[in-house]
C-alpha cells in the first residue's frame, strides 16, 4: 500500500491533472467566459462550423417551442433514423437516438422501444430546461444520425463511438477514442460507462483502454482486441478537430468527432471543459505536452501557427518528444 | 502573477484579523474560550426612613470607580422621586427629591461590581497639610509618648504610621495606649481618633470606607480603614493591626466622616447593605469595559445590536465555517455534494434535530419524496410544474413525520419542520435526474455524500468554541475568507482523484523509473526540439555548456 503522499508522487511524474489544476491553470486563464455560448450551444457551434467548411452531421429540424413539438412529431412520418439533441445540453445528456421505426414505434439505439409520446415528451424536457447547463429553457435539434463506420462494429455496442481530440492553444495534445457498451446505453461518454481508447496522436493507432476508470484491453461487451486499433481517416480527422480552433478559440478544449459510413470525419461537438479521464486511457498526463506548448511559446519569437496544418505540424513537434526521450 | 495578488490580499485578511482579534483579546480582555465566566457581586442598599409629610430630600454615597472594581450595572429604585447624581466633596452622592411623602419610605440602590485587574496607586486628590491639633493634659502626654516611641523606628510617614498602629495593636497593656484607646468606642471613632494623633505629626490622613464582599450577607457594616499622604501617594492601613494595603475582597465605598444616608424632612433612616454573589459571562464584562473605556474596537461588535438580532447573527456567523467546510470537501477531498451550500443548510436544521435523528429524518423524506417523484416521472411532467409538485410532496412528508411523531411522542420528529423545504425539494429533482441518467449508484452516493459534508458542518457549526469565536470576534469571517481565496487558487489533486487515478499507478508501477525518467528528458528535448525550428544557436547552448558545468550535468543525472 502507497501512502497518499506516495500516490501524488507518482501521479505528479505523470504528469496528470487534478480537477482543480485544469479549472485554475486551463479552463480559468484560456477559456474566456463569453466563448462558451459558441460551443455550449450546439446550433451555434453547427452553423460556425458550416461557415468554416468544417464537415458536421446535417441539421433536419430544430424545436423551439411547444408548439413546434406538435408540427414536428406530426411531420416525422416519413423519417425513421435521427438524433434528437439538447442545444444547451452536456455531458451527453438529454441525446435521444432514433435508429429505426416499427409502425408506431421507433426503436432506440438502445433497442428500447419508444412512441410517440416518448418523443414529445422528451422534446418537452428539453425545452423546460431540463438537460440544460443551469435549467434554463432549451431548445432542441433534430440531425443526421451518424452511420458508424463499419470497422467499429467490432467494437462498439449499439451507438455510434466517437474520437477526442484535446485541443490546448489550438494544438491537439492527446486523443481517444471512445466506444459506447451495453452499461452506456449505446451512448459515448466515459462517465455513463462507454469505454475510453488511447490514441497516438501520430498514428492513431489505440494506446490503451480504459471502462469506469479501470484498464482494460479488450472491449467489455464484444470481447475484441483494443490495443493496436487503428482509428480510419485519422489524418484528416486530427486536421478536421484542429481547425476546429478556428471556430471558436478555446485555450483548452475537446472536440468530439465521429466518422461516418459515407461522409468520414463529421465535427459532433466541441468542450470547453474536457473531463480527465483521457489521461487514463492514453497512461500519461496532460501536464507534459501542455508544458512543452507553453515552453515553447515562452521562447522568444515562437507562437501558435495560424493555420491548422501548422499547429498539426507543431503536435507532431509534440509527440517526437516523447519518441526522442523513450 | 494572479497567485501573487490572491496571496498578497489572503496575508492582509489575515493579518487585519488576527490584529484585532489580538486588540480585543489584550485591551479588552474578551474571553478566548466559550462560558468563560467571572465573579460578580450585586450589592444591593437599602434605604429607609420615616417622612414627615413635607417634602423629603434624600443623601446617599455612592461608591465611585471603586479601585479593583469594575461597576457593571447600577440601579436606582424609588418611585415619586426624583433622582439626580452630584459630587460632594469627594464623593459621589445620589440625590432623592420627592416634592411629598410621608409614612415609611423605602428606596434602592444596586449595584453590580466584577474584580478587576489590581488598582494602581491612589495619588490624588493632593491634601493640604493639616495644622497641630492642641492636645491638653493626659492625652497630649499620652500622644506624645506614642508618637515619639513610633518616630525613633520609622524614616518616612509610612512608616511611621505602621509603627504607631502597631504599637497601639500590641501593647494594649502599656498605659499611655490604654489611655488613647479608651477615646474611641468604636472602629469608626478610632480611625478618626488615629487621624487626630498623626495630625500632631502632620500627615494628611482620610478615612475610607470598605464594604466586605461575602456572598449572601446582610446589613453589612461598612469598616472603616486608615488612609495616609506620604507626599506622593495615598496609602491605606488596617487601622487595628497597622497591616499596610487595603481590606481584602472589600470594594471601596466613601471617603469622610459624613454619614452615608442623609435625609432631610424624615426622621430614622436606616440603610441595609445586602451582598450576593454571581457569575456574569465575561463577554459582557469586557463590553462593559469597553463602553467604560471608550474603545472603538467594540465598534466592530455584534453586542450593540439588539438582543434578537444578536441570536440572528449568532446562527449567520457560522455560516461561513460551514462555507469552509464544504469548500475543503469539494476542493481538496473531491466528495460529491448536492449543490454547493445544500450541506450547510441541512446542518443548520441538525442544529435543532441533532445529528442522528436528523440524517434519519432527512433520509426518511427524502426517500418518500423521490418514491412519488419518480411516480411523478411517469406523468410526463414539465418542469417548473414537476418541481413545484415536489415541493409539495415535500411539505406534505414532512407534515406526514411531524404527525406521526407526535402521536407517538416522539420530540426530535416535531424538529422536521425546520428542515429547508426549497433545499430538500431540489435535492429530490437532483437526485432523481442524476439516478434516471447515471444510475442508483451515483445518485445515492451524491446524497451520502451530501449527508456527510453536512454532519462534518454540523459538527464545526455547533461546536461551542467556533460558535463562540464566530460571533465575539466576528473579524475571524476575515480569516476564513482568506482561506477560502486561497484555496480557491488550489491547483493540486483532490483526494478522492488519487484514488480515480490509481490503476494509473499500478499499471505503469514497472515503468515508473523510466517514465520520470523521460518526462525529465522530454522537457530538455522538446525545449531543444522548440529551439531548433526558431534558431540555431540556441540549440549550441546546452551542447557547449554541458562540459562546462558539469555541476549541472551531476545534478541532471542525480534526478533521473
Amino acid at each position: 500500500m502507497i501512502g497518499i503522499f506516495g500516490i501524488r508522487k507518482k501521479l505528479k511524474a505523470l504528469g496528470i491533472i487534478g480537477i482543480n489544476k485544469r479549472n485554475c491553470n486551463f479552463i480559468a486563464p484560456n477559456n474566456h467566459r463569453s466563448l462558451y455560448p459558441l460551443v455550449d450551444d450546439k446550433l451555434r457551434t453547427k452553423q460556425l462550423a458550416i461557415e468554416h467548411g468544417i464537415h458536421v452531421p446535417e441539421l433536419f429540424a430544430t424545436v423551439e417551442t411547444e408548439h413546434d413539438i406538435g408540427a414536428f412529431v406530426a411531420g416525422l412520418d416519413k423519417s425513421n433514423d435521427f438524433v434528437i439533441k439538447p442545444v444547451n445540453g452536456s455531458g451527453g445528456k438529454g441525446i435521444m437516438v432514433i435508429v429505426d421505426r416499427q409502425n408506431r414505434h421507433w426503436i432506440k439505439a438502445s433497442g428500447d422501444r419508444v412512441t410517440e409520446v416518448d418523443i414529445k415528451r422528451h422534446l418537452s424536457n428539453i425545452l423546460s430546461g431540463i438537460y440544460s447547463l443551469g435549467g434554463m429553457p432549451d431548445q432542441a435539434l433534430v440531425e443526421y444520425r451518424v452511420k458508424s463506420h463499419s470497422v467499429f462494429d467490432k467494437f462498439s455496442y449499439k451507438g455510434v463511438p466517437d474520437v477526442r481530440v484535446i485541443l490546448y492553444k489550438g494544438v491537439p495534445v492527446m486523443a481517444m477514442l471512445r466506444l459506447p457498451t451495453r452499461a452506456s446505453d449505446g451512448k459515448a461518454n466515459l462517465h455513463q460507462g462507454a469505454v475510453g481508447v488511447g490514441i497516438d496522436l501520430i498514428t492513431g493507432k489505440a494506446i490503451g483502454a480504459v471502462c469506469t476508470d479501470q484498464r482494460i484491453t479488450h472491449h467489455p461487451d464484444t470481447d475484441e482486441l483494443l490495443i493496436g486499433f487503428q482509428v480510419p481517416f485519422w489524418p484528416e480527422l486530427r486536421a478536421l478537430s484542429t481547425k476546429c480552433h478556428d471556430l471558436v478559440p478555446l485555450g483548452y478544449m475537446g472536440v468530439d468527432i465521429v466518422i461516418d459510413q459515407a461522409f468520414g470525419p463529421l465535427v459532433l461537438e466541441l468542450n470547453a471543459r474536457p473531463g480527465l479521464s483521457i489521461q487514463i486511457c492514453n497512461g500519461r498526463g496532460l501536464d507534459q505536452p501542455t508544458s512543452w506548448i507553453d515552453n515553447f511559446l515562452s521562447q522568444e519569437g515562437n507562437s501558435i501557427p495560424t493555420t491548422a496544418e501548422g499547429r498539426v505540424a507543431l503536435c507532431q513537434q509534440l509527440v517526437s518528444s516523447y519518441v526522442v526521450s523513450s | 502573477m494572479k497567485n501573487k495578488h490572491v496571496l498578497v490580499l489572503a496575508f492582509i485578511l489575515m493579518i487585519t484579523a488576527s490584529f484585532i482579534t489580538y486588540q480585543k483579546i489584550t485591551k479588552l480582555s474578551l474571553p478566548v474560550i466559550p462560558s468563560e465566566s467571572a465573579q460578580a457581586w450585586m450589592i444591593e442598599a437599602k434605604l429607609g426612613f420615616k417622612a414627615s409629610g413635607r417634602g423629603a430630600k434624600v443623601n446617599f454615597v455612592l461608591p465611585d470607580n471603586p479601585p479593583g472594581y469594575l461597576p457593571l450595572d447600577e440601579d436606582f429604585i424609588a418611585s415619586n422621586y426624583n433622582l439626580a447624581i452630584d459630587y460632594l466633596k469627594t464623593n459621589r452622592v445620589a440625590q432623592w427629591v420627592a416634592r411629598r411623602s410621608s409614612g415609611p419610605q423605602t428606596l434602592y440602590y444596586r449595584i453590580e461590581v466584577t474584580p478587576e485587574r489590581e488598582p494602581g496607586p491612589m495619588t490624588a486628590p493632593v491634601p493640604p497639610y493639616p495644622d497641630k491639633p492642641e492636645y491638653s493634659g493626659l492625652e497630649a502626654e499620652a500622644i506624645q509618648s506614642v508618637i515619639d516611641r513610633a518616630k525613633r523606628g520609622s524614616v518616612d510617614s509610612a512608616t511611621l504610621t505602621r509603627a504607631l498602629l502597631q504599637h497601639l495593636y500590641k501593647n494594649q497593656n502599656d498605659e499611655s495606649v490604654a489611655v488613647l484607646r479608651k477615646q474611641a468606642r468604636d472602629p469608626k471613632e478610632w480611625v478618626s481618633y488615629l487621624e487626630y494623633m498623626l495630625h500632631s505629626v502632620r500627615i494628611p490622613t482620610r478615612i475610607a470606607h470598605y464594604l466586605e464582599l461575602k456572598s449572601a450577607s446582610r446589613n453589612v457594616e461598612l469598616k472603616p480603614w486608615l488612609e495616609i499622604w506620604n507626599g506622593e501617594e495615598w496609602l491605606s492601613f488596617n487601622p487595628v493591626t497597622g497591616e499596610p494595603g487595603r481590606p481584602d475582597s472589600s470594594i471601596l465605598w466613601r471617603y469622610g466622616n459624613d454619614p452615608l444616608l442623609q435625609v432631610e424632612g424624615g426622621s430614622s433612616p436606616t440603610v441595609e447593605l445586602s451582598i450576593t454573589e454571581r457569575s456574569r459571562a465575561l463577554v459582557n464584562i469586557a463590553e462593559e469595559r469597553s463602553r467604560k473605556i471608550n474603545s472603538h474596537l467594540m465598534d466592530l461588535s455584534l453586542f450593540d445590536l439588539p438582543v434578537q438580532t444578536q441570536n440572528v447573527y449568532r446562527l449567520l456567523m457560522v455560516l461561513p465555517i460551514g462555507a469552509l467546510i464544504v469548500v475543503l470537501m469539494r476542493v481538496l477531498v473531491g466528495l460529491p455534494t448536492f449543490g454547493v451550500f445544500m450541506p450547510v443548510l441541512i446542518a443548520l436544521a441538525f442544529r435543532e434535530t441533532h445529528l442522528l435523528g436528523g440524517i434519519i429524518m432527512f433520509s426518511l423524506i427524502v426517500a418518500l419524496a423521490l418514491s412519488v417523484r419518480f411516480y411523478f416521472e411517469r406523468l410526463y411532467l414539465l418542469l417548473v410544474p414537476r418541481v413545484s409538485a415536489v415541493l409539495i410532496v415535500v411539505l406534505m412528508t414532512m407534515i406526514a413525520v411531524s404527525l406521526i411523531s407526535h402521536r407517538l411522542n416522539i420530540q426530535a420528529g416535531l424538529s422536521i419542520a425546520l428542515f429547508p423545504l426549497v433545499i430538500i425539494s431540489m435535492v429530490v429533482e437532483r437526485m432523481s435526474v442524476v439516478w434516471d441518467e447515471t444510475g442508483p449508484f451515483n445518485a445515492i452516493r451524491q446524497a451520502a455524500g451530501s449527508l456527510f459534508v453536512a454532519s462534518l458542518c454540523y459538527w464545526a457549526m455547533q461546536d461551542p468554541y467556533v460558535r463562540h469565536w464566530a460571533f465575539v470576534f466576528p473579524e475571524t469571517v476575515l480569516t476564513v475568507l482568506a482561506i477560502v481565496l486561497l484555496l480557491g487558487k488550489y491547483s493540486g489533486y483532490r483526494l478522492l482523484e488519487l484514488w480515480r487515478f490509481r490503476h494509473l499507478i499500478s499499471m505503469s508501477q514497472p515503468t515508473m523509473a523510466g517514465q520520470t525518467e523521460s518526462t525529465q528528458a522530454n522537457n530538455s528535448a522538446s525545449s531543444s526540439v522548440a529551439s531548433n525550428s526558431t534558431s540555431a544557436h540556441e540549440t549550441d547552448k546546452p551542447t557547449t555548456e554541458q562540459p562546462n558545468t558539469p555541476n549541472d550535468d551531476n545534478s541532471k543525472g542525480s534526478q533521473s
